[in-house]
């Protein structure tokens, strides 16, 4: 373990990896911070620039816009009360309203301490659970595989957008189109329509920048520019009073998100949305929530910085994506010749140390950026998107492009951003498809795998208690959004008799006063 | 978001999608069938994943469809992350009467200039205008991307750039040819220079 970590601190402690660090912290803050670019779509457009570099490298760089684009997109949840990120929607609610009181200073301190109390804590869990977890999967046959997949497919369905037919269906077109290709069982070419290009499947890394970042764009346009931001800036300071609030939700925010982020398939938006819910429930300050209470800052912030860092369990022990941006990831790590898994650990030690050490120096750095800079951020968004979009248009073709150095893969880019601006435009989740594409393969080859083991026989899955106990897992994701909205209904609807009828003893008593 | 119109737009739009979709599980489902859908002694063979998958997705899309030409809206049943949202937002005993609170209702990933989709935006133009411009920079795109061949890659995106700045956005001739010139400038370092990637140079042999 402490080899490891050494083995870890080495790696990422040259200089090489050191700039790249810094770099990809400081490009996820801006991307954090932009409003129309997630963190998805930035580590889409800049994954073809890291192919020149070792492995490694790159993928430390890819990573930091991964986390630090969580620290970015609380900046303008704060100040102008737009997520620049999914997973700080929530911080809008008292975040803003802290700002409105001129405490967005506050704000910002506490949600990038927050987050960087929940990253260390976070990458200690990650750190100590992951080699086990590796060892654990190293049992995994293709049952346990497959039932971790569907596993994987059913939460990202049930949690990526507000209806669960259309995550299906979007999880089901992925499945589909990553059948396109030759099937390497049977050698069987399925969907190719005798064209060369087709063989090889269609390549997905350029399916992600089409959907991110070409799509993101085109949506952008038909949106509409966002008016341009003032923020002013009173006071930067943080009082040990707000600290010793926060410090409580802090910890409770950075549990919570690992707990959420290691499942596969939920990202970090889930993670700060749960985060929020329970702790305007455990604090005592609940009722003070949606008002500019502090509290309701550090926790959801907290969470997603812990989630996104525990994305990295499946993705790096099974080789199964947390979320969209990890799925990214995920086809950065095979682009590369990588194959995450139980095997990576063992494999490729300094790679996988090397980038977990890494997490910890880009967190330092950004606490450092952060605190202190964070209304410097702010000031990007000053930058009309009229003089972005053609540039992120312009790096998005060639990156295609340098792929694979060829123009199929810009005319992918091309078809698939069209699908994604149609995609946004009618509310259709891009995660879910975005996971059947990557998981695909994989499935196919388990369940392949699977019927062979059981002699044609697909039910052995049942006969496997880890499998079956998975599958179980899987089949409760489904079915809890219904049971859990039914419940919280019939809660709401009681507690809001019992405030009315509070409000009334109250009114009473100052009548009688 | 009100105007009846907009929301008939989305609705057309959303029946051809999922047509579409169903057509598209339809043929994978017929088209699998030929691939095989067992090995001997009922091993899955290569068509079972695809006919399965496209079966479905025909299932999922045609039941959407029926129920969008049947002018229902899509039935929002929350996700987990929605339903906690939303009971975060209903705060019990009615604390936050505020009613300037932000954003409380955003979905994720929209912003919030959502509200103003129909409206006008900052730079004067219309819902219509934007709908206009975003034909207008995808055909560009498209046309950028055929010219590859004959202009090379920096110089038909340097062309698409000067476009999108100038005609679209409408700055000014000098500004544009600045600001394209340097984006394809920057371009040309990063991939042909610093990743030695050899971008095709067209017919004219401009950059590469």
């Amino acid at each position: 373990m402490l080899d490891n970590l050494v083995l870890g601190f080495s790696t990422a402690l040259t200089p090489e990896n050191l700039l790249w660090c810094f770099v990809g912290v400081l490009i996820g803050t801006v991307v954090g911070v932009l409003p129309g670019l997630g963190s998805t779509t930035g580590v889409a457009v800049l994954l073809p620039l890291t192919l020149s570099l070792e492995p490694v490298t790159g993928l430390i760089m890819l990573a930091g816009i991964y986390y630090g684009s969580q620290y970015g997109g609380t900046i303008t949840s704060v100040l102008i009360s737009t997520p620049g990120e999914a997973s700080s929607v929530v911080t809008t609610l008292d975040g803003y309203q802290m700002a409105r009181q001129g405490r967005a200073g506050a704000a910002l301190a506490i949600s990038a301490i927050g987050s960087f109390v929940a990253a260390i804590i976070s990458l200690g869990l990650l750190v100590a659970l992951a080699p086990p977890f590796a060892r654990f999967a190293l049992d995994f046959g293709p049952p346990e595989m497959l039932a971790v997949m569907i596993l994987g497919l059913a939460t990202i369905v049930s949690f990526a957008g507000d209806n669960r037919a259309l995550g299906l269906l979007m999880a089901l077109t992925g499945l589909l189109i990553s059948t396109v290709g030759v099937e390497p069982g049977s050698g069987t070419s399925r969907f190719t329509f005798h064209s060369i290009y087709l063989l090889g499947g269609v390549p997905f890394v350029e399916v992600m920048i089409g959907l991110f970042a070409v799509g993101e764009v085109l949506y952008q346009i038909r949106e509409g520019a966002a008016a341009p931001i003032r923020a002013g800036f009173r006071e930067l300071l943080i009082s040990k009073a707000d600290l010793k609030r926060s410090a409580a939700p802090i910890l409770r925010g950075s549990f919570l998100g690992f707990l959420f982020g290691i499942l596969p398939g939920a990202g970090s938006t889930l993670a700060s949305f749960m985060a929020y819910g329970i702790e305007k429930r455990v604090s005592k300050r609940g009722h003070e929530f949606g008002t500019g209470a502090i509290e309701g800052v550090a926790a959801p912030e907290s969470a997603n910085n812990a989630a996104a860092n525990a994305n990295f369990v499946p993705t790096l022990t099974l080789g199964i994506p947390g979320g969209a941006t990890t799925a990214v990831l995920l086809g950065a790590f095979m682009i590369n010749g990588i194959q995450p898994g139980p095997l990576l650990f063992d494999e490729q030690p300094a790679l996988v140390w090397g980038l977990l050490a890494s997490f910890f120096i880009g967190n330092v750095i950004l606490l450092v950026l952060n605190l202190p800079l964070a209304p410097v951020f702010a000031q990007i968004l000053r930058v009309p998107y009229g003089y972005m979009y053609p540039m992120i248009l312009l790096t998005s073709l060639v990156g295609a492009y340098s792929i694979s150095n060829s123009m199929y893969s810009v005319w992918v880019v091309l078809i698939f951003g069209i699908i994604g601006y149609f995609m946004k435009r009618l509310d259709l989740p891009m995660a879910p498809l975005v996971l059947g594409l990557v998981l695909g393969p994989l499935f196919e080859k388990a369940l392949v795998q699977t019927s062979a083991i059981g002699d044609g026989n697909i039910g052995i899955v049942f006969t496997r208690p880890l499998a079956l106990a998975v599958m179980a897992l899987a089949i409760i994701q489904i079915v809890a959004p219904s049971l859990m909205a039914r419940l919280l209904r019939r809660r709401n609807s009681s507690r809001a008799r019992k405030a009315d009828q509070a409000a009334e003893d109250k009114t009473e008593e100052h009548s009688h006063g | 978001m009100t105007e009846p119109s907009a929301k008939r737009g989305i609705a057309v739009e959303q029946a051809v999608v999922y047509g579409l979709l169903t057509a598209l599980g339809l043929f994978a489902f017929v088209v699998a069938l030929g691939y095989g859908l067992f090995l001997d002694e009922f091993r899955v063979g290569p068509g079972l994943v695809p006919a399965v998958v496209g079966g479905l997705i025909t299932l999922i899309a045609g039941w959407e469809l029926v129920a969008t030409l049947r002018g229902q809206r899509t039935p929002h049943d929350k996700g987990l992350a929605e339903i906690v949202a939303a009971a975060a937002e209903a705060p019990p005993g009615g604390v936050s009467s505020d009613d300037d609170l932000p954003g409380g209702t955003l979905p994720s990933g929209e912003q919030a200039g959502e509200g103003t989709s129909d409206g006008v935006d900052i730079f004067g133009r219309t819902a219509a205008m934007r709908g206009r411009q975003l034909v207008i920079v995808f055909v560009a795109l498209t046309v950028s991307v055929l010219l590859v061949p004959l202009l090379g890659f920096l110089g038909s995106f340097f062309l698409l750039s000067l476009f999108i700045s100038a005609a679209v956005e409408r700055r000014s001739w000098i500004s544009a040819t600045i600001v394209s010139f340097a984006a394809v400038a920057v371009i040309y370092l990063v991939f042909v220079v610093f990743l030695r990637v050899p971008l095709p140079a067209g017919l004219i042999g401009i950059g590469g």
